[in-house]
């Protein structure tokens, strides 16, 4: 099913299905076929907007939260990897809740790559480090109004200055915390007017916002994650990394974790906001990982 | 049909799991019984037709002609035909149109399948190539899958509810108890099958077809006469994914097959005394009764609930109890119409075969004749 060429002539034909539908019938397979990695999976039969019906993956928790005729909205996937390393993508519905499907406010250019995860995972090392390997990843400048930031590519700005940002509605952003977090969307469309891929990181709030910006499509995610098969081991890699950076206060690493715990519980309940989700245990290694799947995107955008 | 094409001899194996015998077994074994119940000469067959699937894909054999026509001294001539489920009528509609042609006048159609030997995850993957392999499969999609989608639209439509489905495969099992052929001998109760394990919601365990291995053999005339002759064999097809369909609650391929049959034989539904119709999940058989005309859109499952009188259907306890060894059904459809109308001294017999999601559609309406005709 899934041969090299198959997988070829499939990531073709799949942005085709990149559109808003309605829900025809779904099913739950119980038992997927050999080449799946999980053993169940929610299918839906739907109706996009061009007429075409096509049959799909749901991004639902339980087929009890859907009806026939609600609307679906789509975005890619990575459906499996096969035997020889090469990774299917396919498109995948949302149910929308109550909202009706818009298009993206923003006339959007590409992609934007996002990074997210808690404070002390590494995003600002990988995003700097993709930036150096990837001629087309430039930084999009974060705005904050969190006192203590020192991070490069960071600014930070008084609650009053980020309000009247946020009024001239030339800002996506996210409350975390007490703290306001945003980037400019002309900063974004700047970085794609020049050909290049802006990269961002976020935390899950402020990848939501994004996505419901540009639209989900425009956002290539990766969740990132501490190395640790438990919770508390995750938060102490954190709290290890985080107290060995020289511009944290003491205060502010204790904020930061406890952050985290809410972070890696949210980014468990919204995986479907998450492309893909990477352990950081060697950055090297990540951005080498992330550049060979920004690569295999790219290429399908080419076609 | 353009001539008189008398069903001469047939004969099948049980069908069940028979892991002792091979698919060259199986066939062997249903082509003895057919020739022993024949009026014919074995060196008169001029031609043998084979109906089968999953072969290659599950025992790397292909060629089943040729492993076929070596039974017999004379090593007449053979080929296999296929339409995956369908592969029975497909087979038999081409061994109608070659007799009517008059280049052959006995044909041996021969219907086998072994698919008990490969595992399930093969099996489930080998039966989604009735599907489209490329578009419906790389979603996860089963055939199951398949027919559970088109289940829930359904009971959509039709407000069907899960307890009325529930008497499908309880009819059918409770038929299976008289056919010493049947793969279940094991009456179940109508909450049985809701309670069975889900499969793909919201189809159970117990309303799908089983695995099964088996074959069947019927032999076909236009030299020697019988009691039960082919009044007519029409083959239809459709769109092979449902996502290319108008509709996914009735099968075009079915209802053109079933009117053109009717069509040819000269008949009305209503004429109909017994019907073998492909159940491969218990919504099929709900959506043929509907496309065959025996009962109106939404309304199949009653017929299920309170049998008619006026008709019978898959007595043999169909292909959810009988059981379903792909390319053996569709002949098998055939020797229990025959069987049943001789027995009852009926007149009217239709057997429906379908492959994939009805995407080939095969119908065959015999007829007997009585012994006022005769």
């Amino acid at each position: 099913m899934f041969s090299s060429p198959a997988v070829y002539r499939s990531n073709q034909q799949v942005r085709r299905n990149l559109q808003a539908g309605t829900l025809s019938s779904f099913t739950v397979i119980k038992h997927t076929p050999a080449d799946f990695s999980e053993t169940e999976r929610i299918i839906g039969l739907i109706q996009l907007a061009d007429g075409r019906q096509v049959v799909a993956p749901l991004d639902v928790m339980d087929i009890k939260y859907i009806t026939i005729g609600q609307k679906v909205v789509p975005r890619l996937r990575l459906n499996v990897v096969n035997k020889q390393g090469l990774r299917v993508y396919d498109a995948v519905y949302e149910v929308c809740d109550k909202q009706e499907y818009n298009e993206p406010k923003q006339k959007t250019l590409g992609y934007i790559l996002a990074l997210t995860g808690p404070v002390g995972v590494g995003r600002n090392s990988l995003s700097a480090i993709l930036c150096k390997i990837l001629d087309r990843a430039e930084k999009v400048v974060l705005l904050t109004t969190q006192p203590g930031e020192k991070r490069k590519n960071t600014k930070v700005v008084q609650k009053s200055v980020f309000a009247d940002l946020l009024k001239t509605k030339n800002l996506v952003a996210a409350e975390i915390n007490g703290q306001w977090f945003g980037y400019k969307k002309s900063d974004i469309q700047k970085i794609w007017e020049k050909g290049k891929i802006p990269v961002v990181v976020t935390d899950v709030a402020l990848l939501r916002a994004l996505a419901a910006e540009f639209g989900r499509q425009t956002v290539l995610s990766f969740g990132l994650l501490p190395p640790g098969n438990n919770k508390r081991k995750m938060l102490s890699v954190l709290y290890s990394r985080l107290s060995k950076a020289e511009y944290y206060s003491e205060k502010l690493v204790m904020s930061y974790v406890k952050q985290a715990d809410n972070v890696l519980k949210t980014m468990k309940e919204d995986s479907s906001l998450l492309d893909h989700t990477l352990v950081n245990d060697n950055l090297d290694n990540l951005a080498s990982d992330i550049s060979k799947i920004l690569g295999q995107w790219l290429n399908k955008e080419a076609v | 049909m353009n001539q008189n094409i008398f069903i001469i001899g047939g004969g099948q194996t049980t069908f069940g799991e028979h892991w002792g015998k091979s698919l060259k077994d199986l066939m062997e074994e249903a082509v003895e019984k057919a020739l022993n119940n024949s009026s014919g000469n074995v060196l008169d067959i001029d031609l043998v037709i084979i109906s089968n699937m999953l072969a290659e894909q599950c025992g790397r054999q292909a060629h089943l002609g040729a492993i076929a026509s070596a039974f017999f001294p004379h090593k007449p001539p053979a080929f296999r035909v296929e339409a995956a489920c369908g592969s029975g009528a497909a087979a038999l509609h081409t061994a109608c149109g070659l007799l009517e042609s008059g280049r052959y006048k006995n044909i041996l159609v021969v219907g086998a399948e072994k698919m008990t030997d490969a595992s399930n995850e093969e099996i489930a993957s080998a039966l989604m190539g009735a599907a489209d392999a490329e578009k419906d499969a790389k979603s996860g999609l089963t055939f199951p899958g398949i027919f559970a989608l088109i289940a829930r639209r359904y009971m959509y439509e039709y407000g069907l509810s899960r307890s009325d489905l529930n008497y499908v495969s309880a009819y059918h099992h409770e038929q299976a108890m008289n056919n010493p052929y049947a793969q279940f001998h094991r009456p179940i109760k109508p909450e049985n099958v809701s309670d069975s394990p889900l499969v793909a919601d919201p189809l159970h365990v117990l309303d799908c077809s089983p695995i099964s291995d088996g074959a069947a053999a019927v032999l076909l005339s236009t030299d020697a006469e019988s009691e039960v002759s082919v009044a007519a064999s029409q083959l239809a097809a459709d769109n092979v994914s449902i996502t290319e369909r108008e509709t996914i609650t009735s099968f075009l391929a079915s209802r053109e097959a079933a009117n053109r049959a009717y069509e040819e034989a000269g008949i009305k539904p209503s004429n109909l005394n017994y019907i073998e119709l492909h159940d491969c999940f218990s919504i099929a058989a709900v959506i043929s009764l509907e496309d065959l005309g025996l009962a109106t859109p939404g309304g199949g499952v009653e017929y299920f609930k309170r049998p008619s009188n006026t008709f019978s259907v898959n007595l043999s306890g169909g292909l959810k109890a009988c059981g379903h060894p792909v390319g053996a059904t569709g002949i098998k459809q055939i020797l229990d119409v025959s069987r049943q109308l001789k027995t009852n001294d009926k007149e009217w017999g239709l057997a429906q075969n379908f492959g994939g999601a009805c995407a080939t559609c095969g119908v065959h309406i015999l007829h007997h004749h009585t012994e006022s005709e005769v």
